[in-house]
């Protein structure tokens, strides 16, 4: 098998960070929606005091909070699953072929919103022809969280 | 290594239980001990002397030569070894099959594969009706192991489908995957009308589409899907038409939305 | 014809007797020994075997729609059953009503009641019950969770009218005794109760579980039928129930009321799993209360499938189901509920149940209170019985199949600790003398001169169960049917059934109900002679008033 898995040994704490800030990055192909993706978190990684937890900072399968067990706190985010389009209540029109997931984790509410900012405004820049057709965020009703970032007062 | 064969004498006269004809029960038997075994499915007693011209070989490797459409339940229980038909059969070929190899060159009837668990059943012809599906009264059909299909399929193949692959090369009859509960099938040819009718989860790819979609399956798109690529892995080493089906775009219809919902019929596009 | 069974143990509790001596049979019946110089047209060579009266079973689920469905959800239990083509006469499904009367008789029995028909169902019942050849049968009519009987209570129309309806449910019914199962539940049940107890009340209706039993033992008790309330508790299956049956008990005060399949209200919920046996109050309860009888229902390890008018009981079973696959259907009256289940030995729930059924038998002093029953198929299939004799009458036997269950569960149990071994007498007592005085059969379950002659004799040896499995010989009304373990002779019986008067103003009272709720003539259910194509297919007998 190829490959390191590669982690910090020491890793330090704080409770007064926020994590789970994320971006739905949608597209109508995986290609398309991947260079967008990775656009946003090249972005991203230049803004101080946040990180992207996920391998590459991209999540291919996404979550929402809650499930219908008592014993699952968190399942498919099935509204964004393009392959589950016809048999869910979706969010997603006949365009969107793929949906890729930034999860943002910051010391401070304000880096997070500056890394959801730049991460904006490289996908902007790339424009729907090459990359994204929409992009999303979600809090799930609250349910993740009081910290609230609404895109519109984040464009660029 | 010589195998053991059953060489059909002449047409028989009522149809025939060759269940009793397998590797683990023929092992170690003498002829005498063979020729014996009573096949009879009615009040008058036939031996399978009295069928077979009988010539002795390795048990391991069971030849039938000629076949027909009065061979019933032939290799029913096999857990290893080979079973090679050079004809057609009649019902429940391979009923309850866990393991070994079961090949029939010519047709196969109702019931082919019928609750098999493990194993491969390859048959060269057409298979009759309910084509691994579950007899009366069970509650799963086929439930693990590798069935190909080398001509058509008659209708309700794959019923109750729990566990394994299906594959039919030619076409399949109607309700094709008809309340799956799981596994994989898949037909080159079209199927017949409502195919995966009342699926609760698994997944039906019809290489040349069907008859009649039931309306009860919601359209999720067309999609490069990585599990598909997978799938073809496998499927190319019995049928390379089968897998160059699965490495198209493929268009997902989700359902049977009627029962469970979880199941998937998959259409390669253009 | 005159024949003479010769030098056999006459094993006959109703006439105190088990001694050797001649049993002398003219044509269908039994007579006294004639004058010496009287010879017998046959002379049957009975020495070394046990000779008692046929035997009744009281409670088998044998007929009837339930019975059906089951047939129907199981096919491949039909599968199961058959053999070879070779080895029959004909190729024959398993599990037919053909199949059941030949295993009856190849046991010795010749009489067998199914307990529980809905009367609308009872023409088919009895359609179905012609069809088992050998044996004599009967129904008991379900009543209890009815509209009409509901609705009687309701209006308080009194002990008359409940007794009148009664009398015309027996008589359009043909027959011998009235059912309740889980008195008030069912009906609750469709007011979406899952729980139902003695003192429950069913919604729209303002009536309790106990005054419904209480009214019907009333009401059958006042007629005179032989055969007392026939009830199946509230709670069936419940750790703890056994408090339902004392309470049962105690309401029947001092009337004559019969508990069916009583190993399944038997438990007590003691313990870490939260089920033991409460076996041992229940049987002193029973000891003191003589008015009480009981069969047993007990439970034997193996496949089988639950068949309830309990809709209640069947619905919260579901889930556990084996094969997974059930039916429930909420029809009129009790509707009915159709399980699947395999009894496990390894399992703590089934082995308490186990080993509650064989307390029960133990520890019930007087074996003509205590009915041999599987509750078939419920608690086992009746083709067990003869394990079940044998468990019965050796300890040694019983601590062999306790030692494949969890020694945990054995402990909940006093089973362990029971040393009581039935003899034959006791066992002719519970399955010949005792019966035949509960369901008012005179001329069964003895040998006394007059009786019929349903005779069985048995070839006593080691093993038990092989003795009871295959009778030496049996005889229904003195034709001979069996021999060596085999039926060899096809014949019919008949349906046994009472026959109360019937008020002219309930006759007319049920034509108006049926006409304005169903639109059908009341009669529609009703068992007339020559729907069963046979000569004299029903046998009547007296009430006591």
């Amino acid at each position: 098998m190829d490959g390191e898995f590669v982690c910090e040994s020491t890793a330090w704490m704080t409770k007064r960070a926020v994590g789970g800030g994320n971006l739905l990055i949608m597209g109508a192909t995986p290609e398309k929606t991947l260079a967008a993706t990775e656009a946003a978190v090249e972005a991203m990684r230049a803004v101080p005091d946040v990180i992207m937890p996920f391998p590459g900072g991209i999540v291919r399968s996404g979550s929402k909070v809650g499930s219908k067990y008592k014993g699952a706190s968190a399942s498919t985010n099935d509204a964004y699953c393009p392959t589950l389009k016809g048999a869910v209540e979706s969010a997603l029109g006949p365009e969107i072929g793929s949906v890729l997931e930034i999860v943002i984790d910051g010391l401070t509410s304000a880096a997070v919103a500056d890394a959801m900012r730049a991460g904006l405004a490289a996908i902007i820049a790339l424009g729907p022809e090459r990359g994204a057709l929409r992009v999303g965020a979600g809090n799930y009703g609250g349910k993740l969280g009081r910290h609230h970032y609404r895109l519109k007062d984040l464009l660029p | 290594m010589k195998p053991l064969t059953f060489a059909l004498r002449a047409a028989p006269p009522q149809r025939l239980d060759l269940s009793p004809l397998t590797p683990a029960n023929l092992a170690g038997k003498p002829m005498s001990d063979i020729a014996g075994l009573e096949l009879q499915t009615t009040r008058e007693r036939v031996m399978a002397g009295d069928v077979f011209h009988i010539r002795m070989g390795e048990a391991d490797t069971v030849v039938f030569e000629g076949g027909g459409e009065r061979f019933d339940r032939v290799g029913a229980q096999l857990a290893a070894g080979t079973i090679m038909v050079e004809g057609g059969v009649g019902v429940e070929a391979g009923r309850a099959m866990r393991g070994g190899r079961l090949t029939i060159r010519g047709d196969a009837g109702a019931f082919a594969g019928s609750g098999m668990k493990g194993g491969v059943l390859e048959i060269a012809g057409s298979a009759g009706e309910r084509l691994a599906g579950p007899l009366s009264g069970e509650t799963i059909g086929m439930a693990g192991g590798l069935l190909i299909v080398r001509g058509d399929a008659g209708a309700r193949a794959a019923d109750r489908l729990r566990r394994g692959v299906v594959l039919i090369e030619g076409r399949a009859g109607a309700y094709a995957g008809s309340r799956m509960i799981a596994g994989t099938l898949a037909i080159g040819g079209e199927a017949g009308d409502l195919p995966g009718y009342l699926m609760g989860r698994g997944t039906i790819l019809l290489g040349g589409g069907a008859t009649l979609l039931s309306p009860t399956f919601g359209d999720c798109g067309e999609h490069d899907l990585v599990a598909a690529r997978i799938i073809a892995e496998y499927v190319a080493r019995e049928s390379a038409a089968l897998a160059e089906r699965f490495r198209r775009r493929l268009r997902r219809l989700a359902g049977d939305l009627a029962a469970l919902g979880k199941g998937e019929i998959l259409l390669p596009t253009a | 014809m005159l024949t003479c069974i010769k030098g056999g143990r006459i094993v006959d509790p109703a006439n105190k007797r088990d001694e050797v001596g001649d049993l002398w049979i003219r044509d269908d019946r039994i007579v006294a020994p004639p004058q010496a110089d009287v010879r017998p047209d046959a002379i049957v060579d009975a020495e070394g075997l046990i000779v008692m009266a046929g035997g009744i079973d009281i409670h088998s689920h044998i007929a009837g729609g339930n019975v059906n469905t089951a047939r129907l959800l199981l096919p491949e239990q039909h599968r199961a059953h058959a053999r070879r083509p070779a080895a029959t006469p004909l190729s024959n499904a398993g599990w037919s009503t053909f199949e059941t009367g030949c295993l009856y008789a190849e046991m010795g029995f010749t009489t067998v009641v199914e307990p529980a028909v809905s009367p609308h169902h009872a023409l088919h019942a009895h359609l179905e019950l012609a069809d088992i050849p050998i044996i004599d049968k009967a129904i008991l009519a379900i009543l209890g969770n009815d509209d009409y009987v509901l609705g009687l209570m309701r209006a308080g129309e009194g002990a008359r009218a409940i007794q009148d309806h009664v009398a015309w449910t027996l008589e359009t019914t043909r027959a011998l005794g009235i059912k309740v199962i889980n008195a008030g539940g069912v009906a609750a049940f469709k007011e979406n109760m899952r729980k139902f107890s003695f003192d429950d009340v069913v919604p729209s209706y303002g009536v309790s579980s106990r005054g419904i039993v209480k009214a019907l033992q009333q009401a059958v008790h006042e007629l005179g039928v032989p055969h007392p309330l026939h009830v199946h508790c509230n709670n069936l299956g419940m750790p703890g129930n056994f408090k339902t049956a004392l309470e049962t008990i105690g309401a029947a005060e001092d009337l004559p009321l019969h508990l069916a399949h009583l190993q399944f209200y038997g438990y007590g919920s003691e313990g870490k799993q939260g089920i033991s046996s409460g076996a041992p109050q229940l049987a002193e309860a029973i000891n003191a209360a003589k008015n009480v009888t009981i069969d047993v229902g007990q439970a034997m390890f193996g496949q089988t499938v639950t068949i309830s008018s309990d809709v209640l009981r069947q619905f919260s079973a579901r889930g556990f189901a084996h094969p997974k696959k059930y039916v429930i259907f909420d029809g009129d009256s009790n509707g009915g509920g159709i399980v699947p289940f395999e009894y496990k030995a390894g399992s703590f729930f089934n082995a308490v149940q186990f080993a509650v059924g064989l307390e029960l038998f133990l520890l019930i002093d007087d074996p003509s209170r205590v009915f041999f029953t599987t509750d078939h198929p419920n608690g086992a299939p009746f083709t067990v019985y003869p394990e079940l004799f044998a468990l019965l009458m050796d300890k040694g036997l019983r601590a062999q199949w306790l030692a494949r269950v969890p020694a945990e569960a054995a402990a909940m149990t006093t089973l362990p600790s029971l040393t009581r071994e039935y003899t034959v007498y006791e066992i002719a007592t519970m399955t010949r003398a005792a019966p035949a005085k509960l369901l008012g059969l005179s001329d069964r379950g003895h040998l006394g001169a007059g009786g019929r002659a349903d005779v069985a004799l048995y070839r006593p040896g080691k093993d038990r169960a092989a003795m009871f499995r295959s009778a030496a010989r049996v005889y229904k009304d003195g034709d001979l049917v069996v021999r060596d373990g085999a039926v060899t002779h096809y014949r019919f019986g008949r349906a046994i059934n009472v026959s109360p008067s019937v008020d002219a103003a309930m006759r007319k009272r049920m034509e108006g109900y049926y006409d304005a709720r169903y639109g059908l003539p009341s009669d529609f259910m009703a068992v007339p002679e020559g729907a069963i194509p046979r000569p004299e297919p029903f046998e009547t007998i007296a009430c006591s008033s």
